[in-house]
């Protein structure tokens, strides 16, 4: 009699451990999914702003072959009409908040804005210096990068 | 209860994914964005990712690239001999004879280089999760050797993560698909990288994957089809212009971004157009490049790449003692088995369609991030949060099913919204529920349906009925219609809304796109009758509370547009219909000043035409009502 009695408590607390398991484990999965929420919401606040950026990013990053395109016409024809056109869009940019990255000879190479595409091999130009301007890049005002000039630069032998 | 990430820390490139809220997510590198971060390194200034790839050719001796293919090698290892005339870096022989790096005369190990770029991954990582990450899965190809393996995981180490399992790429490709999940015992994982090709058997047993065989080519891969494409365009251009374009730094540059993005292009369509004007100056004029390059074309020019990858297929079934036919699933890793033809060639090798679902440049860090969640306890047992896998509807007048929770909602969800009458003096309406995505209630599958009565006489559009579908995590469905105006309430529960298999959601998917053409003239056809209707009733209405107010003229032409419109109502000519209300409706406006002053001083609710246009009022075919029509 003695024994089944035992048998019959070690068995409900078996059945007590598991559902205390069970609870243990359900509490834990319901910690990290409120916690997985909450930064979720966190983050959507903060990618809610960086999507303005980014999908502006994405539209004018397309557009920008198309400008070069323009400009590079504009250095052959040289028409007036044109370089108004060609204008008004560098503003329309600017008000976007787009600006050219400016980029001088003889500067050096910055790995931030500038991409390397040629090195151009001399040794009366001061290594790692920027030679040319073959691509202009474009960023947002003390933002990110758009595009990344494209640059050639001077490498001593 | 820190994360565990899982990084795919590939030759070309490098992912890093982790489990969040029970499903995978890829993170975008902080400095960039892009779900996706080079594997290139400059040790010296520790520059890692994009910006050490931009600065590659100034220091070409400084910029590694491709140091998983030194990865736990001996210096005197073939692979070793091939890549040191591959890359102008300098390899050297290490300690113990290991493979390693020399950099102004300091010498990297490859796990050095690894760690790197897992260090970034890291950091991306907890910039995103806002936490310290010190655990990892990290993947490896099938065929890594123990002292690969090992390397790969002292990289690990090295970045300052715990490094929990390493795991086989193809593995954690079926795991990303939830192949384990699957009865699929037999698995080809089909890889085509930027640099490399892998095919990989992997048989399941028990939950664990295992490794039949592998083959591939070491050298293969999307760069290899980014320059035929660039051949092909410098030949063209060469046999017109009579000018080698790749002599030109610049212009070379310009034509392999432009091969890679009609490559991309020629994924979704069958021709692209190849546009980069000024691109040289020849006699001081300018020329310009404008071809075109159709898909045919493209897949002609890298034919003979494809049948490289088919060859190592086959030995590797070979080697597993497998046939085709003996493969359930095939998976698609990698960009290029984007391309239409790869998918066509692997497809019609096994004779099934391949796994193509998740993106292909994430799938492997997708798997290891689903491996870290089941080594961190967060997958497992974990609960389970469904999706409705079709749209739950409600018919609506002219049997327009309305969808009220649409497919792909995780549940639980709830959604309300507002119905009225179609009919005037309607006393009840009948609630019908479907489930499918086709347009027309009588198309979908039938859920259930219920009446509630006792809505007071009122004109058409008057009683507003709330009707709630509510649907709790398991699936069970409450359906409940509210009669605003008398709070009585009638509902219907219906269980196994998202419960279906796999094959009946995958049909009724694939009905619904096959008669999406007809479906939308059938709803349309419905929608014009509905405005019709409306219109009808509306103009009837208005004359008759007009009463003898307008002259006799005026009543006679409004009553002949609406016999006009009544004739063709019932008809399937959706234009006649349209055009007949047209005329109903200008003549109501033409002359219909004194006709609506007459009737606003009666009563009329701001129930318009337009109301019954949205389809929101549901018109039910049954006839044992009182009214005959019924809506809700």
């Amino acid at each position: 009699m003695d024994n089944t009695e035992k048998v019959k408590k070690q068995k409900s607390k078996v059945v007590i451990d598991a559902s205390v398991l069970e609870i243990e484990n359900l509490k834990t999965q319901l910690a990290r999914a409120l916690a997985d929420y909450d930064n979720l919401r966190k983050r959507t606040e903060r990618e809610k702003d960086e999507g303005k950026y980014l999908s502006k990013l994405l539209v004018v990053s397309r557009f920008l072959p198309v400008f070069d395109m323009f400009e590079d016409a504009q250095k052959h024809t040289n028409d007036m009409g044109l370089g108004i056109a060609l204008k008004v869009l560098q503003d329309t940019l600017k008000d976007e908040g787009i600006e050219e990255i400016k980029v001088k000879e003889g500067e050096s190479f910055n790995h931030e804005t500038h991409e390397a595409i040629d090195t151009i091999v001399t040794n009366e130009k001061e290594d790692g210096t920027i030679a040319e301007i073959a691509l202009k890049g474009y960023r947002f005002s003390n933002g990110p990068v758009l595009r990344h000039a494209k640059v050639k630069v001077y490498k001593a032998e | 209860m820190s994360k565990i990430i899982g990084i795919d820390l590939g030759t070309t490139n490098s992912v890093v994914s982790v489990m969040e809220g029970g499903s995978p997510k890829v993170i975008p590198a902080a400095d960039t964005g892009r779900n996706i971060t080079p594997s290139v390194v400059e040790p010296v200034k520790n520059l890692v990712g994009d910006v050490a790839k931009r600065q590659m050719v100034l220091n070409p001796k400084n910029t590694i690239y491709s140091s998983k293919r030194l990865m736990g090698r001996r210096f005197d290892d073939s692979e070793v001999s091939r890549t040191t005339k591959m890359v102008p870096y300098k390899i050297v022989k290490g300690k113990g004879g290991a493979a390693a790096i020399e950099v102004e005369n300091k010498e990297y190990t490859p796990q050095e280089i690894g760690a790197r770029v897992l260090m970034k991954l890291k950091k991306d990582a907890e910039s995103y999760l806002g936490e310290t990450v010190t655990q990892a899965v990290i993947t490896v190809p099938a065929y890594f050797d123990d002292a690969q393996r090992q390397a790969t995981k002292q990289a690990g180490e090295i970045a300052g993560l715990k490094v929990e399992r390493i795991i086989n790429e193809p593995t954690a490709a079926a795991l990303a698909y939830g192949l384990e999940k699957k009865k699929a015992e037999k698995i080809a994982v089909y890889d085509l990288g930027g640099g490399t090709f892998d095919i990989s058997i992997l048989e399941l047993g028990d939950g664990v994957f295992e490794v039949k065989a592998t083959n591939g080519d070491t050298h293969l891969g999307g760069d290899d089809f980014d320059g035929k494409i660039v051949d092909w365009i410098a030949e063209e251009f060469r046999k017109e212009n009579s000018v080698d374009l790749k002599q030109d730094v610049q212009a070379l540059q310009r034509i392999r971004d432009a091969a890679e993005k009609a490559k991309i292009e020629l994924s979704a369509s069958t021709e692209t157009e190849i546009n980069q004007p000024y691109i040289m100056q020849k006699d001081g004029q300018p020329v310009h490049l404008t071809m075109k390059l159709t898909r045919a074309k493209y897949e002609g020019l890298v034919a003979d790449l494809l049948t490289r990858t088919m060859k190592p297929v086959a030995e590797a079934l070979k080697d597993a003692k497998l046939t085709p036919a003996d493969i359930d699933e095939v998976i698609m890793v990698g960009g290029m088995t984007r391309m239409p033809k790869v998918v066509e060639e692997v497809k019609k090798f096994f004779g099934k369609e391949p796994n193509r679902g998740v993106n292909p440049d994430e799938v492997v860090a997708i798997g290891a991030a689903i491996q870290g969640g089941v080594l961190g306890g967060e997958v497992k047992d974990i609960l389970l949060l469904d999706v409705t896998p079709l749209t739950l509807a409600i018919e609506t007048m002219g049997g327009v099913a309305t969808p009220m929770i649409t497919r792909n909602t995780t549940v639980p969800a709830s959604k309300t919204e507002v119905f009225s009458t179609a009919a005037d003096n309607q006393t009840q309406v009948e609630i019908h529920v479907t489930q499918g995505e086709r347009p027309l209630s009588n198309d979908n599958k039938d859920l259930g349906r219920f009446a509630l009565d006792g809505i007071p006489p009122s004109p058409r559009g008057v009683p507003q009925v709330e009707v709630t579908f509510d649907i709790d995590a398991s699936g069970i469905l409450k359906v409940t219609a509210k009669d605003k105006a008398t709070n009585k309430t009638q509902h219907i529960t219906i269980s196994g809304a998202v419960g279906l298999s796999d094959e009946e959601i995958k049909r009724m998917q694939e009905e619904a796109e096959k008669h999406k053409d007809e479906d939308e003239k059938k709803k349309d056809l419905i929608s014009a009758k509905n405005a019709a209707d409306a219109l009808v009733v509306t103009a009837e209405r208005a004359l008759k509370d007009a009463g003898d107010k307008v002259e006799v003229d005026v009543k006679t032409q409004v009553e002949d547009k609406v016999k006009a419109v009544k004739e063709v109502m019932n008809s399937e000519n959706k234009e006649d219909i349209e055009t007949k209300s047209k005329e109903l409706s200008e003549t109501l406006q033409t002359i219909g000043q004194k006709l609506y002053e007459a009737a606003s001083k009666t009563d009329e609710p701001k129930e318009e035409s337009k109301e019954e246009n949205s389809s929101e009022p549901l018109k039910d075919e049954k006839k044992d009502v009182e009214e005959g029509e019924v809506v809700s």
